[in-house]
């Protein structure tokens, strides 16, 4: 099953840390999308290839999707999970340093995820131990491994990664997924719409970054005139618990409702993407949609997930 | 006085130049760079110039001199280079590599000259390292090097123009938000 993929790309994985999709090429994207492929549908399962290994799942946030389709993407490849879903029963409630933490824990496995309010914790952990780490999202900053998702996701719908209008709806200042997936797919060449309350648009930083790379992103608050020529939305929740001010909360937590009114003024093929969880800011009467990928999108995760851990412990099915 | 106006702007204050005043005058100098730099000759120091206008003051404060030292500091001296300049020159004073990152990130085309009794042993442009640990604080409160035990280390994107960005949350780090690590607990350099 793995003469597909390229041997020498193979080996740039094998231990490598998942920390930011700014830590990889055009060509290793385009490699994990590849290697996801032949994971989909339960691929590479048969073998049990990671028979013996041990995921280390800490997550000082919750999180169910990530956690959830870490643990199943190992299990079904032979391996095995430890860890703790909540900070208060892991040692930092006693106030031992991640990087402890991490020196602790890398004795007992063979690799690491980790998700932590904190941005930059994930590299941190990186630097702690000789064994891969894999982020599944530093407070606003990064979540690699959605961006790897998200990306099969509009390939396997759209049939490229490239040359596509993509719109992205919510909340965009806070939004880890946002970040990762915005810096990927202009990194990857497509056409960008940021629609969102001003209040939470994209952070300057990333802004720039974008035009400096050559991207001019178009920013509004009008979705509805932003729907008609899009390709790709991808909607973001309003994060109840990245705001400081509740009164901030309060004013933008509407900001947004996809139904199908307001999506009669989208293009026939829309897909339309969320990291999940949702609350209110796509009507369930969408779901029946044809374009509405976003339960695709979650289930892919273990598919990509499979994937990326196997490639990080270097052994394919 | 006449002659020394004359003089290269190459000389950084070494040679035998009378001093007149501490700064430039207002008006820049339609012809060459040397006749604003009416300065106390160095016997013995450090010479950093082509600061870029309104920085020395901020070179000073991160570079943590004791009271006592002997500084000239010149403003917004005209410069064919750069339009104005800025310029410090220290006596009895060598800099230390963490010393020159600090300046550097301030001052990314400034020039460094060693003054040996009259004479310019050693000049070196300013030049950053790709990172630098233990000199800047990343300012999002956010990021983790606020709430775990680590030596805060940034990138250096782009030296021109210069562009900063945390190592550990990645975030962009402006030239007006950066905010240097106390100049006693600067560790080694990269």
């Amino acid at each position: 099953m793995t003469p597909a993929l390229d041997p020498a790309l193979v080996d740039r994985f094998k231990g490598r840390d998942i920390l930011s999709t700014r830590d990889f090429t055009r060509e290793e994207i385009l490699f994990v999308l590849d290697a996801a492929r032949l994971f989909a549908d339960g691929g590479g399962e048969e073998a049990r290839p990671l028979r013996g290994k041990v995921l280390a799942t800490l997550f000082f946030e919750p999180s169910t999707r990530t956690r959830l389709s870490f643990e199943a993407a190992i299990k079904r490849l032979g391996g095995n999970t430890i860890g703790f879903a909540d900070a208060g029963v892991s040692s930092a409630a006693k106030g031992e340093s991640l990087h402890d933490t991490v020196r602790v824990v890398e004795g007992y496995c063979d690799a690491i995820v980790i998700r932590h309010p904190r941005e930059g914790a994930a590299r941190l952990a990186a630097e702690a131990t000789r064994l891969p780490v894999v982020n599944g999202g530093d407070g606003s900053n990064q979540h690699p491994t959605q961006t790897f998702i998200d990306l099969y996701t509009i390939r396997e719908a759209r049939g490229r990664v490239s040359g596509l209008h993509i719109g992205f709806l919510g909340d965009l200042k806070y939004g880890r997924a946002a970040h990762a997936l915005i810096t990927a797919a202009a990194a990857m060449g497509n056409r960008l719409t940021l629609v969102s309350p001003v209040e939470l648009r994209l952070p300057g930083s990333i802004m720039e970054e974008l035009k400096e790379a050559g991207v001019k992103p178009v920013q509004t608050s009008d979705l509805e005139a932003a729907l008609g020529d899009l390709d790709v939305l991808y909607v973001t929740r309003i994060q109840q618990e990245r705001f400081h001010d509740p009164l901030e909360y309060e004013r933008v937590r509407n900001a947004y409702r996809l139904d199908r009114k307001t999506l009669e003024g989208a293009g026939r093929k829309l897909s339309i993407l969320h990291p999940l969880p949702r609350v209110r800011e796509i009507d369930p009467e969408v779901d029946a949609m044809e374009g509405a990928l976003y339960f695709r999108q979650a289930h892919n995760g273990v598919t990509v997930r499979k994937a990326l851990l196997s490639l990080l412990l270097g052994v394919l099915p | 006085m006449s002659a020394a106006r004359r003089r290269p702007p190459s000389r950084k204050g070494a040679g035998p130049r009378p001093a007149r005043a501490r700064t430039a005058p207002a008006a820049p100098a339609p012809q060459a760079e040397a006749p604003s730099i009416r300065v106390a000759k160095l016997r013995n120091g450090t010479v950093i110039d082509h600061l870029a206008a309104g920085t020395a003051l901020r070179c000073l404060a991160i570079l943590g001199l004791a009271p006592e030292a002997v500084v000239t500091v010149g403003l917004n001296l005209p410069s064919r280079s750069m339009k104005r300049k800025d310029l410090l020159k220290m006596e009895n004073r060598r800099l230390t590599a963490a010393e020159l990152a600090r300046i550097a990130l301030l001052a990314p085309r400034g020039t460094v000259c060693t003054i040996e009794d009259y004479r310019v042993v050693n000049k070196t442009r300013l030049e950053l390292p790709t990172v630098i640990d233990g000199v800047v604080h990343c300012p999002n409160p956010s990021c983790i090097t606020h709430h775990d035990p680590v030596v805060p280390r940034v990138r250096v994107d782009s030296n021109d123009p210069l562009r900063l960005r945390c190592h550990y949350c990645e975030r962009r780090i402006r030239l007006d938000e950066v905010e240097f690590v106390p100049a006693s607990s600067v560790p080694a350099i990269k």
